[in-house]
């Protein structure tokens, strides 16, 4: 029998902390790829990320998803502010398309891009983390620090402005192709 | 477009490559195994606290006393930011102000783009819930970029000249003990490793550049969120004063940038400032050089309560300045 107390909640806090590690790392660093050069820079931060957390962690009430993704939210503004200034979440999106597997077409991309950016700061938060992150409603409340209604009302407003800034941006290209045909 | 299409594009259209659904790799294993081998912090603490000689909370309690009905001892001035820069009106129009960097390109300056940059800089310090933290004594850091084609590299930065947030003491409050120049952080990349948004600057043509910026930044109402572009290039690159004044060209293209007038910028270099409006009810200030021409630091302020920081209108939450390498 384990006669030392502070050695067996080393342990369990140890082994809550690995269960939390494997289980989100990789879905911290997808949601700060999103917005930071490189993958190798992403898993830096999501490293400080669960440094945090290890400081912080109670075993009986480990962090959940929405806690690290909001301290994940905070650690990438913070390293933005430090190494790019400000730089535009799109310029990393931008330089990535490249990358990626030609499942979408580009200009779909860059439609899409186009119309998150029309969004307020708030609303894009919040279809990003719906679609990419897949959050739930209250998820996305509790990253936010907003009600779970205000939450469904803006995803349904930023739906709708995403679908009609869509619409355009394909109407444009089929005249601009007209136009260039002509 | 209906639901279901936009729901399938933006669920596609994730721009994250780290796969969701495979086990962690060496390089996440080893992070893991890094942070649990170091024992908590506020667990060291809490052993220091109890090991603590009892005489020595003694003598810290009577040191708080005495500080406590010390009248003498003020308490230096806090603020969210540095005192923001303050300008002299010029009669120089704002194309005057960007012509004077064309007249210089050809003659003056950098001629051939280096890869990497010197930059000073600060930025608004914010704990890990997110709330910003005030502060008496403003300490840049410096950070020298270089690196290669291959994109290996080197990143060291280090502790900058602190100066007073109210902008009215000369003399720094005695807890500024880490003496400039102290190294802070160094970091080596291999070949590939560097995360360098911009590998080659010498493919920007003019035009590019304006697309570049009207890319990321559509609004021409809101020429400061393209300044955050020529940051990070800026940051990446010495590029030449021709590109210097391309980029100044380009930001021509937006609607509301305004000459702010002459000042003396925070590495005491004499500056012309250019106002950029920026979404989140910011504003980025643009310092271009009187003597070379050359873009040479932006400093971004809150203008309105919207901003997501919560500090109050007109904190300069942060600022980069950069130095040329050659």
């Amino acid at each position: 029998m384990n006669t030392n107390p502070t050695g067996a909640e080393s342990a369990l806090r140890e082994s809550v902390f690995r269960a939390m590690f494997e289980q989100n790392f990789v879905r911290v660093v997808r949601y700060v790829q999103r917005q930071v050069a490189d993958r190798a820079t992403a898993e830096d931060i999501a490293a400080d990320v669960f440094r945090i957390a290890w400081e912080k962690l109670e075993p009986a009430d480990p962090f959940g998803v929405p806690w690290l993704i909001r301290t994940a939210m905070h650690r990438t503004r913070d390293h933005q502010r430090r190494q790019y200034r400000g730089t535009a979440a799109l310029t990393a999106i931008a330089r990535r398309i490249d990358e990626q597997p030609a499942e979408l077409e580009h200009l779909d991309r860059f439609a899409l891009y186009a119309a998150l950016q029309k969004l307020s700061p708030k609303d894009q938060e919040i279809v990003q983390l719906t679609y990419w992150d897949g959050l739930s409603a209250g998820e996305v409340a509790s990253v936010l620090r907003m009600r779970q209604g205000a939450v469904w009302t803006r995803l349904h407003r930023a739906r709708a402005h995403l679908r009609t800034s869509l619409d355009d941006s394909m109407a444009e290209g089929v005249n601009g192709e007209r136009r260039r045909t002509r | 477009m209906n639901d279901d299409a936009l729901d399938d594009l933006l669920r596609r259209s994730n721009p994250a490559t780290t796969p969701l659904d495979e086990p962690l790799t060496v390089r996440q294993h080893a992070i893991m195994d890094r942070i649990v081998a170091d024992p908590p912090r506020s667990r060291r603490h809490r052993a220091w606290q109890v090991a603590l000689p009892a005489a020595a909370v003694v003598t810290a309690l009577a040191v708080v006393v005495v500080w406590i009905l010390n009248p003498f001892n003020a308490a230096p001035a806090m603020a969210w930011g540095p005192t923001p820069l303050s300008f002299v009106s010029s009669p120089m129009t704002l194309e005057e102000a960007i012509a004077l960097t064309r007249e210089r390109a050809d003659s003056e300056g950098v001629q051939e783009p280096v890869r990497g940059s010197t930059i000073t800089a600060w930025n608004l310090q914010v704990t890990d819930d997110g709330t910003p933290r005030r502060a008496a004594v403003i300490r840049p850091s410096v950070t020298e970029i270089v690196w290669a084609e291959d994109l290996s590299g080197r990143m060291v930065t280090s502790v900058g000249v602190p100066f007073s947030a109210d902008g009215v003491d000369e003399q720094m409050p005695s807890d500024s003990t880490v003496e400039p120049g102290t190294v802070l952080d160094e970091r080596t990349y291999g070949p590939g490793e560097f995360p360098i948004l911009f590998p080659d600057a010498t493919m920007f043509t003019p035009s590019q550049f304006k697309e570049l910026l009207l890319t990321v930044a559509p609004d021409r109402e809101l020429p400061g969120d393209a300044v955050g572009i020529v940051q990070t290039l800026l940051s990446e690159w010495t590029l030449t004063t021709a590109q210097h004044a391309d980029l100044l060209d380009a930001l021509t293209e937006y609607d509301s940038l305004r000459l702010l007038g002459t000042s003396i910028d925070r590495l005491g270099r004499d500056v012309i400032g250019i106002a950029a409006p920026a979404s989140g009810d910011r504003e980025v200030t643009l310092l271009i050089s009187l003597d070379t021409g050359r873009i040479v630091g932006a400093e971004d302020t809150v203008l309105g309560q919207n901003d997501a920081l919560g500090v109050p209108a007109g904190t300069v939450i942060s600022y980069s300045l950069w130095e040329d390498r050659s």
